[in-house]
């Protein structure tokens, strides 16, 4: 299916459940809410509407807009989530210089001193600056 | 009046007040320039430091780091698109796409020296239009809230304009919509967390920006094989890295900054409109007025400069209501009250006269303080620029760990960094598929204004709601000008034909 | 080519693992053992509340002088979002070993759990009360100019017009909500209520002459008191506060309300009897510091030390008349 249109579903089906639950709002908290479910999905049926016509002009073949053809910012965003995970099992500076590691690998960084300043400037940065200056907690795993 | 003079300019010019104010803005550039920390934050963790100062001296170290942590969120937006704090949000649409180009000097240069601008006209301000000028600011009530945050959510139109229009709009209401999530004021009922109870003050909007232009940012980085950001053009060029804004380009913003000085200050003396609020209202109407709007989007440096004055000139507007009637307008503003009565000064009339020493010695050292800010950030930023030409390979994972340490030191729990997350691969759709994430921003940033503001004139109006909007004279000039705003392009086209075919 | 950079990354990693762990080491020992004093390592103090609000200054306020009580640092930890509770969750769920302590804020706190919509799993019973620190009394203000001279005018012109008078809170169940409701409750009277996020809002719809009546904290008002912008009608405590001496009580003027925030110390429940002990005592002695009494006193915060047990039973009956005004 085209982008444009699988968005514009979504939303209407976005807007139908904020709508939906909407009806149980008291004391005027309903009005906003129900207001911007039905101009969400007002302006998605529009959009529907223009990429159908766009799809006739184009006869269905989509026009490609969709960014650029490759995986590297799903990988990063995936890495980027494990990343999220590891700091909350194994602590905030293993899984940093953990992760930096294997992103950089990923994104192909050939010379060793560079993942040796990379890490070791970042890890000192944070640690001096939010732990032992301004004393955010943060989250502490198996090893620190 | 003489020797007040003379003493003031003494305390401010001593040897122990420009250090303070050194150090001050040096921790505001760096508050500013990482993503999540916002001036607040900085503000409250400098504030003990300042107990064992005196009064003059303590308040404008905290002035400098709020006015330097404003400006400095604006270094990162213009160089990487990651803006340090939810003001320079604006920034980064312009000033990112002159990095682009090559011309990274020229965006930090416009935007340095209009932030000082902003910021030591605001500053003035407060020397001789504070009094009259707080006044006018409890005029506006509920209903003028709501017709500023519609004002506001306008400016979608001016981001994405054209055949993007109908993206641009479902963005807005998107985050308008999201913007609603979250405990009920008026009738306690949390809305929409779908069971999730850490939502219930809503959804956390600093990660959430954090998310939409840092991380999806990243994630737009990654796409080209290794090399600096832009393949092929050099980012940092030593020739257009000049210290001082050149005359020539202060001709070409000077309308600009002159109205963005104006709408700085209106919201600025309001409490509860921040300076993103004025960002990018300014942004706006720079692009409204500009003989060239094309050029916006593709690095108009009006539209930095509109976005940099306006920002800088809302802190010195926010201290008008906090010196005057004691009515912080924001968190860093309530900080600063707090440390206003530590050191036994009462927020009134008797700070402009009983205190008047000690509360212009805080002024003028405000507008020295602007004026070092540009100075120290010019060179600091000269440097961070260098780290444009870093490999992507190593830039793209250290500004990962960015947002992630960013979002989670703001409030210290992981629920933000996940939200960061969530909306930093929303972002990245976003862009790929023509819908602003700047729209979807302003939805939430303006949404609680505009609800609440509609909601409370509800209530006061008694449910004669018309009535109440058009008997307030404030409330109809507002609704004029939003009018206009709105008809007034079709208006003009429709001229322009009409010469056209005359003239054919 | 490949496999050097792995090997090299994987050097890295080793290596940075080792540097780090060497430098955690000196921490991670200490609490191994049951030691024999408390503390001996940081204390985390947890505010549900972003920083420069009351709560955070508070905090910030008496995080200097327990320092000096503990011999350890205390570090004010803004855990913010939830409606505090991921604040108060996060304390909940602390390790009950004294080194995380929190502000409880009353009865800012009681909705997130006893509101049956919000389905939590904590409650009072989540926390060992220690000790209260600070309260703050609701009051009621006009303007300074205004044509309402004492609280009976305003009640009786409420009574006489209901709906027609409105008055600033900041929240659904929150205690200038809970004031409102209590007062038309034993009076009649009706009011139209707007809500803000913040009081410095009201303060200003007041001044503007947008809404009547301005329902805040003692300690939000004194400066506007100073300079006349506002009159305070009543006080809803036991006696006339400190900073507005001249002020009635609520009571006095026939109408019995007590309403407040207070804020005080817990630590999660199941924290080892001798350590509540230790940590009761350094924050008695912290709050009563001359220093600390002196500063607290500039803010317009008034200290109200109530300890253990009495403190457990105020909690648990604050509860009760909350849960009754909301019907929960």
């Amino acid at each position: 299916m085209r982008t444009d249109t699988l968005v514009a579903f979504l939303l209407i089906g976005l807007s139908a459940v904020f709508y939906k639950l909407s009806m149980d709002l008291t004391d005027g908290g309903d009005i906003f809410p129900k207001l911007l479910s039905i101009m969400t999905a007002g302006l998605s049926l529009v959009l529907l509407i223009m990429d159908i016509r766009k799809a006739r002009a184009e006869n269905g073949s989509e026009k490609e807009s969709g960014g650029p053809k490759t995986l590297r910012p799903y990988v990063t965003f995936v890495l980027a989530v494990l990343y999220v995970a590891a700091v909350i099992i194994i602590g905030f500076f293993t899984s940093t210089v953990v992760f930096m590691v294997v992103m950089m690998l990923y994104l192909g960084v050939r010379k060793i001193s560079n993942y040796l300043l990379a890490v070791a400037f970042v890890a000192a940065f944070y640690f001096l600056l939010f732990d032992k200056f301004l004393h955010v907690p943060l989250p502490r795993g198996l090893l620190f | 009046m003489d020797s007040l003079f003379t003493t003031v300019l003494l305390n401010t010019l001593s040897l122990k007040v420009l250090m303070v104010m050194v150090i001050g803005i040096l921790a505001g550039i760096l508050v500013g320039t990482l993503p999540g920390f916002q001036a607040n934050m900085g503000v409250a963790l400098l504030l003990p430091l300042t107990f064992g100062m005196s009064a003059d001296t303590g308040i404008i170290m905290l002035v400098s780091l709020y006015a330097a942590a404003i400006y400095g969120g604006s270094i990162t937006a213009i160089l990487f698109s990651t803006p340090g704090t939810t003001a320079s949000a604006a920034t980064a649409i312009e000033g990112f796409e002159l990095t682009k180009q090559g011309k990274s000097g020229t965006a930090i240069r416009i935007a340095t020296w209009c932030s000082a601008i902003g910021g030591m006209v605001g500053a003035f301000s407060l020397l001789f239009i504070s009094p009259p000028l707080s006044l006018i600011s409890l005029k506006f009530g509920p209903p003028e809230y709501f017709l500023i945050a519609v004002f506001g959510l306008i400016t979608i139109a001016s981001i994405a304009s054209g055949s993007l229009l109908v993206k641009g709009l479902i963005a807005g209401s998107v985050g308008f919509l999201l913007s609603t999530v979250g405990l009920d004021l008026d009738s306690g009922y949390p809305r929409f967390i779908f069971g999730m109870s850490f939502l219930a003050s809503g959804i956390s909007f600093v990660p959430a920006v954090i998310g939409l232009f840092a991380l999806s940012q990243v994630l737009a980085m990654v796409t080209q094989d290794s090399g600096s950001m832009g393949s092929g053009v050099a980012h940092y060029d030593k020739k257009d890295w000049k210290f001082f804004i050149t005359l020539d380009e202060l001709r070409q913003v000077k309308n600009t900054i002159m109205r963005s000085l104006g709408i700085g200050m209106v919201i600025g003396v309001l409490p509860g409109a921040g300076a993103d609020v004025a960002a990018w209202v300014s942004y706006h109407e720079a692009k409204r007025f500009s003989k060239h709007p094309e050029k916006f989007g593709k690095g108009a440096i009006d539209g930095i400069a509109a976005a940099e004055v306006a920002k800088n000139t809302e802190c010195g507007g926010a201290l008008i209501p906090l010196l005057t009637l004691g009515i912080p307008g924001s968190t860093t503003a309530a900080i600063l009250l707090g440390a206003l009565v530590m050191h036994g000064l009462v927020p009134g009339r008797d700070l402009f006269t009983k205190y008047a020493e000690i509360t212009y010695t805080i002024i003028i050292g405000f507008i020295l303080a602007n004026f070092l800010m540009a100075v120290i950030g010019m060179a600091v930023s000269r440097h961070i620029a260098k780290l444009t030409n870093i490999n992507i390979g190593i830039l793209a994972p250290v500004i990962v760990t960015l947002t992630v340490i960013g979002s989670y030191a703001l409030g210290n729990n992981i629920y933000d960094v996940w939200t960061m997350v969530a909306f930093g691969i929303l972002g990245y759709f976003m862009k790929n598929h023509g819908y602003h994430p700047a729209a979807l921003v302003l939805g939430l940033i303006l949404g609680p204004m505009a609800e609440k503001g509609f909601r409370q004139s509800l209530v006061l109006s008694n449910g004669n709601l018309l009535e109440y909007f058009f008997t307030r004279p404030i409330s109809v000039t507002l609704i004029v000008l939003i009018v206009l705003t709105m008809v007034g392009p079709l208006l003009m086209e429709k001229r322009r034909q009409w010469k056209a075919r005359i003239a054919g | 080519m490949k496999r050097r950079s792995w090997l090299a990354a994987l050097g890295v990693i080793i290596l940075s693992l080792l540097l780090v762990a060497g430098c955690g080491g000196t921490q991670s020992k200490e609490p191994q053992k049951q030691a024999p004093k408390f503390p001996t390592k940081p204390v985390n103090l947890i505010v549900a509340y972003g920083a420069g609000g009351g709560t955070d200054v508070t905090a910030r306020l008496l995080a200097g002088q327990l320092e000096k009580e503990l011999g350890q640092p205390v570090t004010v930890n803004n855990v913010t979002g939830g409606g505090g509770w991921n604040g108060w969750g996060q304390l909940a769920k602390a390790n009950p070993d004294g080194y995380t302590i929190g502000y409880l804020n009353i009865p800012n706190m009681f909705a997130g759990y006893m509101d049956p919509k919000m389905k939590r799993p904590e409650n009072l019973d989540s926390f060992i009360p220690l000790t209260n620190h600070v309260t703050d009394y609701c009051i009621w203000a006009v303007k300074g100019d205004s044509k309402y001279k004492s609280l009976k005018d305003v009640i009786d012109y409420a009574k006489a017009n209901p709906d027609k008078l409105s008055i600033a809170a900041h929240g659904a169940g929150g205690d200038d909500h809970l004031a409102i409701l209590q007062i038309e409750k034993l009076t009649g009277a009706k009011f139209k209520i707007v809500h803000n996020d913040s009081t410095s809002t009201s303060v200003s719809q007041l001044l503007g002459g947008h809404i009547d009546i301005l329902g805040a904290n003692v300690s939000e008002v004194t400066s506007q008191v100073k300079n006349g912008e506002l009159r305070v009608l009543g006080v809803m405590s036991g006696k006339p506060s400190e900073f507005l001496p001249e002020v009635k009580t609520f009571k006095d003027q026939g109408v019995d309300v007590l309403m407040s925030v207070s804020r005080g110390i817990a630590v999660p429940a199941k924290t080892p009897p001798d350590v509540v002990q230790a940590l009761t005592a350094a924050l008695e002695k912290a709050m009563q510091n001359p220093d600390h009494v002196k500063k607290a006193k500039e803010l317009s915060l008034s200290l109200d030390i109530v300890k253990g047990d009495s403190y457990a039973k105020f909690l648990k009956g604050e509860e009760q008349k909350i849960k009754q005004l909301m019907g929960w």
